[in-house]
């Protein structure tokens, strides 16, 4: 089942976009219905701190599941459907 | 004149395009601010934290189109705040669903030990008469008590701040387990202790039945076995003590004497009996019988001993039930007999017998369907609670070894038989009040008559009584419904009768020698004139008299020796029924 899930990553690092958090939903939203079906895993990549925070809590509330990871020199935010029933 | 040229710093409109560009600005920052400052607005709303100007210039901030982002997000947030109440409430409603229709009652009291919330089953806990539940203390409802008391589940969980369990609660008069939970609030202290009481006085009651059967098992086993040989030892004794007695004068000293050794061995025989029917040896021979009668004549013979009262409520259309008529009396008289021992003159004794049907999954260890409940009332001494649970073992008995009476053995064989014939046997006693035994056995099917016969009918004559008891007590061993005569005449009416009346004899034993009798030599022509197919069989403590060596001349399909062996007139009468 895994293999079927699409994965786009964005690379949203700090020069090219000041706010990360609003481009951080302006692209959950763009991919909003194909992520909560279950279809796509959205995967930012970010250096800012404080976007492990809000990021997480915005998508929480908005109905994801949410999963961050560190990487070397930046956080994996990975945001997919809530555990499928 | 005026200078109109806007490229003219001093000019007016120069002067004025300034004006109007300074306005535009704050205009504009104060709509850049006002933005900032809802935008950080709906983030907080949204749940996270507000943006840094330092990361948002005020031009990337309006090319961005903040609001629109947050919109469309914000509206998701509804949406999943939405389903997330349709999936709360459909939790809830099934919780609250679980929570009326579980077995066990619960009850969730908050911190101060008040009643937050609490199911049906739970009200047959409360109080009788408690109004008004929710909001009163735990011990006032409950427990009928002005303060905690000190053994308390709610006391327990409060202090260890973890699960906790009690088993065997005893709580008017009923066994509960009781698990109790918290639930914690945020700052991690106990709000609200949940209480589930689980009633466990049936299942205990099962379980002790179950070790009761064990223990009769094996029991049985090796009672079984002694009581086998022991009974045919105590035959031979007999029938020598019998022989023995022919042997000497009755006004002889050695005669009483044998007389007291005859019947002390008529209680050990009857002991035996006991035994054997306790190891279920006896194999119950199975037929419809209808209880009414049954329990009125078995009693009636007790009751005439006694200055106490018997009374019957005996359901009219009671149904037939499927039992050994022999063993079913004993039952019946040895609970009766009992009630009768422990009441005074002014006892009453209050026998009723009714229809019940036992459906799946009730408290009784019964299979499910129809029984006949027989419930044998006294109001007399009572069991003691110690004394209860050891009432059906062999051997148990408060009523002291001299004499004839208290053996132990008579509940012991009650609960066998009742046992054997697929039933539940139960005992309820208050000290000073009185005590209950209560049977329940399987009712017949009504279109089952026919039942495979083992044994028979069979008609012993002999002039001793002992040798017709014991022959008597043998047959019916293996299966015999028996009848005795004492002479040829009688011999041949009761045949006679019993043909007539469709239920013939199978079998009949004769002695060679009655007094002032034809014996077995008239006894068997007259017989024979009357149905020369009967099954006849001689039997004599003379094993060479001329009648026994040749018993076929004669018309005898047997012989068989006196004193008589379990082993012998087994084999004979198996040999004749397969012939
Ligand atoms: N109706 C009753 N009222 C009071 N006690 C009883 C009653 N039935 C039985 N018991 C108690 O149970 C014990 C066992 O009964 P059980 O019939 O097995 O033996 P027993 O009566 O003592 O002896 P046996 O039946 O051999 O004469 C009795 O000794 C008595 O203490
Ligand atoms: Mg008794």
């Amino acid at each position: 089942m895994d293999d079927k899930i699409e994965t786009v990553e964005v690379d949203i690092r700090g020069q090219v976009c000041p706010a990360t958090l609003l481009v951080a939903l302006k692209h959950v939203n763009e991919h909003g219905s194909n992520i909560r079906n279950g279809s796509m895993k959205l995967v930012l990549k970010t250096d800012n701190r404080d976007a492990t925070v809000t990021i997480p809590d915005s998508a929480v509330n908005m109905g994801y599941s949410v999963n961050v990871e560190k990487k070397d020199n930046f956080y994996s935010i990975s945001i997919g459907a809530l555990d499928a029933r | 004149m005026r200078d109109s040229n806007p490229d003219n710093p001093s000019s007016d409109s120069y002067q004025r395009l300034l004006a109007e560009n300074r306005e535009l600005r704050a205009k504009y920052e104060n709509t850049v601010a006002y933005l900032r400052k809802k935008i950080d607005q709906l983030l907080l709303v949204m749940g996270t934290l507000p943006l840094k100007p330092e990361e948002l210039d005020d031009s990337t901030l309006i090319e961005l189109d903040p609001i629109g982002i947050i919109a469309g997000s914000f509206g998701q947030v509804l949406n999943h705040l939405h389903t997330t109440n349709d999936s709360l409430q459909i939790a809830r409603d099934e919780i609250k669903a679980i929570f009326d229709s579980a077995g066990i009652g619960i009850l969730v009291l908050d911190s101060d030990m008040k009643v937050v919330s609490y199911n049906k089953k739970q009200q047959d806990l409360f109080k009788a008469g408690a109004e008004v539940v929710t909001g009163q203390k735990c011990y006032s409802i409950m427990c009928g008590a002005d303060e905690m008391p000190s053994v308390c589940t709610f006391r327990r969980v409060m202090k260890q701040k973890r699960p906790v369990h009690i088993s065997n609660w005893n709580f008017n008069d009923r066994l509960y387990d009781v698990a109790g939970t918290p639930i914690f609030d945020k700052h991690g202290d106990v709000a609200r202790v949940v209480l589930a009481y689980m009633d466990i006085t049936d299942r205990k009651r099962i379980e002790e039945e179950l070790s009761r059967v064990n223990k009769f098992e094996a029991a049985g086993i090796f009672a079984g076995g002694i009581a086998h040989d022991f009974n045919n030892l105590l035959t031979s004794i007999l029938g020598n003590i019998s022989l023995a007695k022919t042997l000497v004068s009755p006004k002889d000293r050695i005669a009483e004497k044998l007389n007291t050794a005859e019947s002390a061995s008529l209680k050990a025989k009857e002991l035996t009996h006991k035994l054997l029917t306790v190891a279920g040896v006896a194999e119950p021979q199975k037929k419809n019988i209808s209880v009414a009668g049954l329990i009125k004549d078995t009693t009636a013979l007790t009751a005439s001993f006694s200055s106490a009262v018997c009374e019957y409520r005996m359901q009219d259309g009671l149904w037939q039930i499927s039992a050994d008529e022999a063993q079913l009396r004993q039952v019946i008289q040895n609970i009766v007999v009992n009630a009768f021992e422990s009441v005074s003159d002014k006892g009453v004794i209050r026998i009723k017998a009714e229809n019940v049907s036992v459906v799946e999954g009730g408290s009784l260890p019964l299979v499910a369907g129809h029984y006949v409940k027989i419930s044998i009332e006294d109001n007399g001494c009572g069991i003691s609670e110690e004394n209860l649970p050891k009432i059906f073992d062999p051997y148990f008995t408060t009523k002291g070894m001299s004499s004839r009476k208290g053996r132990g053995l008579g509940l012991a064989a009650a609960f066998s038989i009742v046992m054997s014939h697929s039933g539940f046997i139960t005992m309820d006693s208050t000290v000073g009040v009185g005590t209950v035994c209560t049977v329940y056995l399987p009712a017949a099917y009504k279109d089952r008559d026919e039942q495979t016969k083992v044994g028979g009918r069979a008609l012993v004559m002999d002039d001793d009584e002992i040798v017709r008891e014991v022959a008597g007590d043998m047959l019916a061993l293996i299966g015999f419904d028996v009848s005795f005569a004492l002479k040829s005449d009688e011999l041949m009416k009761i045949y006679m009768e019993a043909a007539a009346s469709g239920k013939p004899f199978d079998i009949v034993i004769m002695d060679v020698n009655i007094p002032d009798d034809g014996g077995a030599e008239k006894a068997i022509s007259s017989l024979r004139a009357f149905n020369p197919a009967a099954r006849a069989v001689v039997s004599s403590g003379n094993p060479k008299d001329k009648i026994m060596t040749n018993f076929e001349e004669y018309g005898f399909s047997g012989a068989l020796a006196k004193p008589f062996k379990m082993s012998e007139i087994t084999a004979l009468v198996k040999k004749l029924s397969a012939a």
